[in-house]
């Protein structure tokens, strides 16, 4: 157990038991201090009630004095004696119970002036002078003064005494109220500081292990002392980078699968034009005599058609390819949708296609490339359009969804999708598309910027009922950086 | 010259193949018919037989290795050529189980094939002695 652990290099465990042990300490420590006070009131009412015994036997004896003087009765002298003896009983058994130096001042001066009194009495009294004697005389004067002396030292050790009992009680309440309080409140502040530290840094692994759900990893900064927590953050840190790690390759296997769909799409893509060519070119060569002009010609049409066809396809790999870099500016998505559907609702109108836009209003702006965004609802419009075929409705919706997305859904009523190929739409060089009418590349230029954007898409289908694309993109967060 | 001509069956999505094949074919002396859709040159297997089918693996609906397995199926003596845009080991594996004559990777010259349909000939000339 150290002092230390109320600052650093202590586990949770430590401290607990720290200030656990502290409280102990202290709850000991105060019963001993009232337990102690109150002992010691205790005798200081004792010695209160001597010290007033003391005081209303010199009272008694200066009454017997006094009945001396006006000769009232016989036995005064003998009463007198009496309470003088009494009086230094009192004295005796008094002297070792004052403690203070303001005490024992008093008591000296209380037994000074009582053994004065005693002399002058004794000798004023012995052979019975003193019931002769006249009031008025001498002897009469000097023992009234002394009573009046001894009686005015009582008074002032007895108020003494009262003083010391209040002052005690003083303490008791001091240590009863105050001292408690103190260290009730620094108590209170050292443990909400500590309570303060755990909760904070409970509240960034909070936040931390939310935004790991969705995706986003980024490693606890470690703070304050090692502890529990910091090995939970440790332990979380470690396991949000294995997690990445296997999420990497899952990618990485996912990607090495689609490279069989892709390689064998780009040969299936370009190999097929080129046999086309190939054989065209060869006939041409073996024939060019024997062929009439308009034989020839059309060969060479053929092998133009081709040409352009594998060169199509080599500028979709290329946009394909470029997809994964573009300037990034904060904007909006509604001025994004609205230049795309202006772009192919010429289109939409001859294969007499309704669009239907419902984009809210005051949507948060986006961080992303103009052209890559306008090239996925591009894509995505297209694909609805071609869908349907001839006579239909696209409807565009644009929304904000879970505060920190903008959700675009594109729904289209053409066939829809069956479920065998669901799993392939996002493959690149998958088509249902006959030859030479889809590269397969739009759907995964797609969502190649989506997924640099830092957002996702999701599709849903009914077969014969249409198909739905959300494109979900994260709102602009000011600077921090909300892509990749 | 055979008195009987060897009978061919092409069959290849892409149109400019059986365009450019049929006539060269045709000037060797075999009669050949050509089809783009599986489903077509299917039911044409089974109106009638042919010595020699071409087909192409990669299509649209019912796919070559289908298509040659029923033709196979139909008539074991028919030799099957495959044109493929991507070969790999596996399709021509499974391929050459399937008694697939011979295999042609796209793109190829005419000669190229014509020299697999004349070999593909020899071996029917040599089981029907």
């Amino acid at each position: 157990m150290k002092i230390s652990c109320f600052f650093s290099a202590c586990t949770i465990r430590q401290r607990l038991i720290f200030i656990n042990s502290m409280t102990i300490v202290f709850v000991f420590v105060l019963i001993s201090i009232y337990t102690f006070q109150l002992i010691t009131v205790e005798n200081n009412l004792v010695t209160m009630e001597r010290v007033d015994d003391l005081f209303s036997s010199i009272l008694g004896l200066r009454r017997y004095e006094k009945n001396i003087m006006l000769k009232l009765d016989e036995d005064n002298v003998a009463k007198a004696t009496q309470s003088i003896s009494i009086i230094e009983m009192y004295l005796n058994s008094l002297k070792p119970e004052i403690m203070t130096e303001e005490g024992n001042r008093l008591f000296i001066r209380l037994e000074k002036d009582f053994n004065r009194y005693e002399t002058t009495f004794n000798r004023w009294c012995s052979g019975g002078g003193c019931l002769e004697q006249l009031p008025g005389s001498a002897d009469f004067r000097l023992i009234r003064q002394q009573g009046q002396e001894l009686v005015e030292s009582a008074v002032e050790l007895a108020r003494l005494n009262r003083k010391t009992i209040s002052g005690r009680f003083k303490t008791i309440l001091f240590w009863l109220t105050f001292l408690p309080a103190i260290v009730f409140s620094v108590g209170v502040l050292l443990f909400f500081s500590q309570v303060k530290n755990i909760l904070d840094r409970l509240g960034s692994l909070k936040k931390a292990t939310k935004s790991l759900a969705a995706g986003k990893f980024k490693p606890v900064v470690i703070t304050g002392s090692p502890d529990e927590i910091t090995q939970l953050i440790l332990n979380f840190n470690q396991m949000g980078v294995e997690l990445e790690e296997k999420q990497e390759q899952l990618i990485q296997s996912k990607k090495m699968a689609s490279i069989g769909t892709f390689s064998s799409g780009i040969a299936h893509e370009i190999n097929n034009p080129l046999n086309n060519i190939s054989l065209s070119t060869d006939t041409l060569l073996e024939e060019i005599d024997t062929m009439g002009m308009e034989e020839r010609k059309e060969i060479l049409d053929d092998i133009m058609a081709q040409t352009e066809r594998a060169s199509k396809i080599v500028r979709n790999l290329l946009d394909f390819s470029r997809a994964q870099s573009a300037e990034m500016q904060v904007l909006y998505i509604d001025y994004i949708l609205h230049t795309t559907m202006d772009l192919i609702s010429n289109e939409l109108q001859i294969h007499q296609i309704e669009l239907v836009k419902k984009i809210a209003d005051r949507m948060p702006q986006i961080n992303g490339g103009l052209q890559q965004l306008q090239q996925v609802f591009l894509n995505l419009v297209i694909n609805a359009e071609q869908a349907i075929g001839e006579s239909g409705e696209i409807i565009v919706k644009s929304y904000v969804f879970d505060d920190n997305y903008i959700r675009t859904d594109i729904i289209d009523n053409g066939p829809g999708i069956i479920q065998e190929n669901m799993e392939q739409i996002f493959d690149p060089f998958f088509t249902t598309k006959e030859a030479g009418k889809g590269t397969g590349l739009g759907l995964s230029i797609v969502y190649g910027i989506v997924k640099k954007h830092g957002g996702y898409i999701e599709v849903a289908s009914v077969e014969g009922k249409g198909t739905t694309f959300s494109v979900y993109l994260p709102t602009y967060q000011g600077n921090k950086k909300g892509t990749n | 010259m055979t008195i009987e001509q060897t009978s061919i069956l092409i069959l290849d999505d892409e149109p400019i193949v059986s365009k450019r094949l049929k006539p060269s074919l045709e000037k060797k002396g075999y009669e050949v018919e050509t089809f783009t859709r599986s489903s077509e040159a299917l039911q044409r297997v089974t109106e009638r037989q042919f010595n020699i089918v071409i087909t192409d693996l990669k299509m649209e609906g019912m796919d070559g290795m289908q298509f040659l397995t029923e033709v196979k199926e139909l008539n074991p003596d028919t030799e099957v050529i495959v044109m493929t845009g991507f070969a790999t080991m596996a399709t021509a594996k499974e391929s050459y189980n399937k008694g697939v004559f011979d295999f042609l990777a796209k793109p190829f010259k005419l000669g190229e094939i014509f020299e697999v349909i004349a070999k593909a000939e020899k071996k029917i000339k040599r089981l029907e002695r």
